[in-house]
C-alpha cells in the first residue's frame, strides 16, 4: 500500500495508505466516506464525455467536447461557474481565470455560509490557531451548530478530542467536550455538556452564557427551556479552559440569523479573552475544498467566492443572488465543476440548475453528471494525485502521488485548463 | 451493560476536591464507568447528604465488577470508520504509538484498525480485558459514537 491524501472532506487525511488492484480498492485508515469515494472513483481511469441530446446519450472525443462546450459557454448571455468545492486550488484558480474571460459568475457552495464566516469580524479572513494545535492544546472543545461525527468522521479522533497533545496528556480525559444543537446528534455521545437548543435559539443562548460570563446577567433560571444548572455548568467550563475552541458550522450560521449569529460568536470569544483565556472559533464545513475557494477567491480583488465578472470587474454577489438567479431560471449555461450542486443547492435553486443547460466537468455518478448536456468525467483528484487543496484550517494539504497517478493526469484540471485555452483562442480570433 | 460516565458523572458530589486519584469529578467518573475505580474511592460521596448517589452508583457499577467472562464485538454496519477505538484504546498506544496522536494505525500490532473504511479487531487477544491482563477497560465501547462496538 502507499501513502495517499483522502479528498473527500476538509479534513484532507494525509495519514492513510491505500492501493488499487484487480479486487478493486483497498485502504487503511479511510474513513467509511473516504473509502468509499476511492472505491467509486477508482475505476475511472482516462477521461469519459457523454453528451445528451433529446434524452439520449451520446459518447463524444474529448476534443469535440471541449469544442462543444466552449461554443455553448461563448455564446451564453449569462454563463454561471458553479462548484469547485471539490477541487484543488489549482483548478479554483483555473475557474476564476475562465471566469474573467467569459465575463461570467463564479459561485461555489462555499458562499452558502463560510464565505460569511471568514469576511465577517469573527475571522476576517483568516484563523487564528489550526488544528495541530487544538491537538496539542484544546482543553474545551465545543461543537456549536455542527456534528463531526456524521460528517467528518475523523475530526474526533484526529484533532480534537481523542489524540494525545502537549498540553493534553491524556486525550479526551484531559479534555472537556461540549455540544450545542438542535439535536440529540451522535457527536453528543461523546460530550460532557450537551445542550438541545430549539431552531434559532443560539442568539439567545450566547447572549445568556455572555451576560453571564460579564457578570452582567447571572443565569438563575432557565433558557430556552434548559434548565440553569446545565447552562451554568456550560458557562463554567468556558470560564474555567485555558485553551478553547468553538468548532461552529452550518447549524449557526444558516439558522436565518447569519450576522447576528456570527457577532455573538464574536463578542463571545472577545469576552473569554478579556477573562484572560486563549480562545478561538474555527468554522466546520465538511465539502474538501471550501476553503481553498474562499483562499483563492480572495486573491482576485479580494472578493470572497460569489462574484460577477460581466462589467469586466468583479463585484461581489450575496449567495442569495446566485441561488434567486438560479431559481429563476435566469443562467442560460451553466459549468458545474467538481461538486454534486443538484444535492448541494436548495429545492428552488436545485430545480433551476436542472433546467438550465448544463456542462459538467467532475467524477462520475454524481446527480449533476446524470442531468448535465455536456458530462466530462475526468480523473477524481484522489488518483491523480496532482495539486492540492486547503485544509478546513486554512493549512494547504498537497496531494501526495502514488502509483495509481502514475499517467492519469486527465483530472478537472486538464480539462478546465484546455477548455480555457480554446475559449481564448476563440476569443481572440 | 454499558456504563456512561455521564450518567455517573451527574450523581458525582461534582466539587472538584482533588481528594481522589483522577482530581476531576469528571475524570473520576469515566474511571468509575472503566472499573477503574470505586465509588468509595470518592470522600465526599461517602459524606451524609449523598446515601441515595451511592447506592445508586454501587448498582450502577455492581455488573461490571462481577463480569467473569468477556467478550468484544464490532458491528461493521454500524462503523464509520472514525477511528475513535484505534486512538483511546491503550494497547494501540503502546504498541503503535503514533495513534495516540490520531494518526492511523498502519502496522498489523494494534487491537483495532481501520481497514477499507470500517474499523476490524486484527489482535482480540491483546485486549486488556483477556488474560493475562484481564482488566475492566471498555473505553473503546464508552467513546464509539455508532454503538458499533459491544463489551459484555
Amino acid at each position: 500500500m502507499e501513502d495517499i491524501v483522502c479528498n473527500r472532506c476538509s479534513l484532507l487525511c494525509d495519514d492513510v495508505l491505500a492501493e488499487i488492484g484487480d479486487e478493486g480498492a483497498k485502504s487503511l485508515g479511510l474513513c467509511r466516506l473516504g473509502h468509499t469515494h476511492l472505491e467509486s472513483v477508482a475505476n475511472q481511469t482516462k477521461i469519459e464525455v457523454i453528451s445528451r441530446e433529446d434524452g439520449k446519450e451520446n459518447k463524444l472525443s474529448l476534443d469535440k467536447a471541449l469544442e462543444k462546450a466552449a461554443e455553448m459557454l461563448i455564446s451564453a448571455k449569462h454563463p454561471l461557474l458553479y462548484g469547485w468545492s471539490r477541487c484543488t486550488n489549482e483548478t479554483i484558480s483555473e475557474g476564476l481565470s475562465l471566469a474573467k474571460t467569459l465575463k461570467a459568475v463564479f459561485d461555489s457552495s462555499a458562499s452558502m455560509g463560510l464565505s460569511q464566516s471568514m469576511s465577517h469580524n469573527v475571522q476576517n479572513m483568516k484563523l487564528e490557531t489550526d488544528l495541530d494545535e487544538v491537538q496539542n492544546k484544546g482543553e474545551f472543545i465545543l461543537y456549536w451548530g455542527s456534528n463531526p461525527v456524521e460528517s467528518s468522521h475523523r475530526h474526533a479522533s484526529r484533532f480534537t478530542v481523542f489524540p494525545r497533545g502537549e498540553n493534553v496528556p491524556q486525550g479526551v480525559e484531559s479534555r472537556v467536550i461540549g455540544v450545542i444543537d438542535i439535536r440529540d446528534t451522535e457527536t453528543m455521545k461523546m460530550a460532557n455538556h450537551r445542550i438541545i437548543i430549539p431552531h434559532g435559539g443560539d442568539s439567545t443562548l450566547a447572549r445568556a452564557l455572555i451576560d453571564d460570563l460579564t457578570g452582567k446577567t447571572p443565569i438563575k433560571t432557565p433558557i430556552l427551556g434548559i434548565p440553569a444548572a446545565i447552562l451554568v455548568g456550560l458557562s463554567q467550563a468556558l470560564r474555567k479552559s485555558d485553551f478553547t475552541v468553538i468548532f461552529y458550522g452550518t447549524g449557526l450560521v444558516n439558522s436565518g440569523k447569519t450576522t447576528e449569529n456570527l457577532s455573538l460568536l464574536e463578542e463571545l470569544v472577545q469576552t473569554l479573552r478579556k477573562l484572560g483565556k486563549n480562545i478561538y472559533a474555527m468554522p466546520m464545513w465538511h465539502a474538501p475544498n471550501d476553503m481553498g475557494v474562499v483562499a483563492s477567491s480572495k486573491e482576485l480583488d479580494g472578493i470572497p467566492v460569489a462574484f460577477n465578472i460581466a462589467s469586466g470587474k468583479a463585484t461581489q454577489l450575496s449567495v442569495k443572488n446566485t441561488l434567486q438567479r438560479l431559481a429563476a431560471g435566469e443562467f442560460d449555461v451553466v459549468l458545474v465543476a467538481g461538486s454534486d450542486a443538484l444535492v448541494e443547492l436548495p429545492g428552488q435553486a436545485a430545480r433551476g440548475l436542472a433546467n438550465s443547460s448544463i456542462i459538467y466537468i467532475g467524477s462520475t455518478g454524481t446527480l449533476v453528471d446524470n442531468r448535465a448536456v455536456l458530462s466530462l468525467r475526468a480523473i477524481d483528484d484522489i488518483i491523480s494525485g496532482l495539486g492540492s487543496m486547503t485544509r478546513i484550517d486554512m493549512k494547504d494539504i498537497r496531494l501526495k502521488n502514488w502509483d495509481e497517478s502514475k499517467q492519469k493526469t486527465q483530472n478537472v484540471f486538464y480539462v478546465i485548463s484546455q477548455l480555457h485555452q480554446l475559449i481564448q483562442t476563440k476569443l481572440k480570433n | 451493560m454499558k456504563l456512561n460516565p455521564m450518567d455517573l458523572y451527574n450523581l458525582l458530589p461534582k466539587t472538584n476536591c482533588r481528594q481522589c486519584a483522577p482530581k476531576t469529578c469528571m475524570a473520576f467518573a469515566t474511571k468509575l464507568a472503566l472499573g477503574d475505580v470505586t465509588a468509595d474511592d470518592c470522600p465526599p460521596l461517602l459524606e451524609p447528604g449523598f446515601e441515595k448517589n451511592l447506592k445508586t452508583i454501587r448498582e450502577l457499577i455492581a455488573p461490571l465488577l462481577s463480569t467473569a467472562e468477556t467478550g468484544v464485538k464490532l458491528d461493521e454496519e454500524k462503523c464509520t470508520g472514525c477511528g475513535n477505538c484505534v486512538v483511546v484504546c491503550p494497547v494501540d498506544v503502546a504498541v503503535e504509538p503514533p495513534t495516540g496522536l490520531g494518526k492511523a494505525a498502519k502496522g498489523d500490532v494494534t487491537v483495532f484498525r481501520i481497514d477499507n473504511g470500517v474499523a476490524k479487531i486484527i489482535n482480540l487477544e491483546k485486549c486488556r480485558r483477556f488474560p493475562p491482563d484481564r482488566l475492566n477497560c471498555r473505553v473503546c465501547e464508552q467513546y464509539c459514537c455508532t454503538d458499533a462496538i459491544e463489551i459484555w
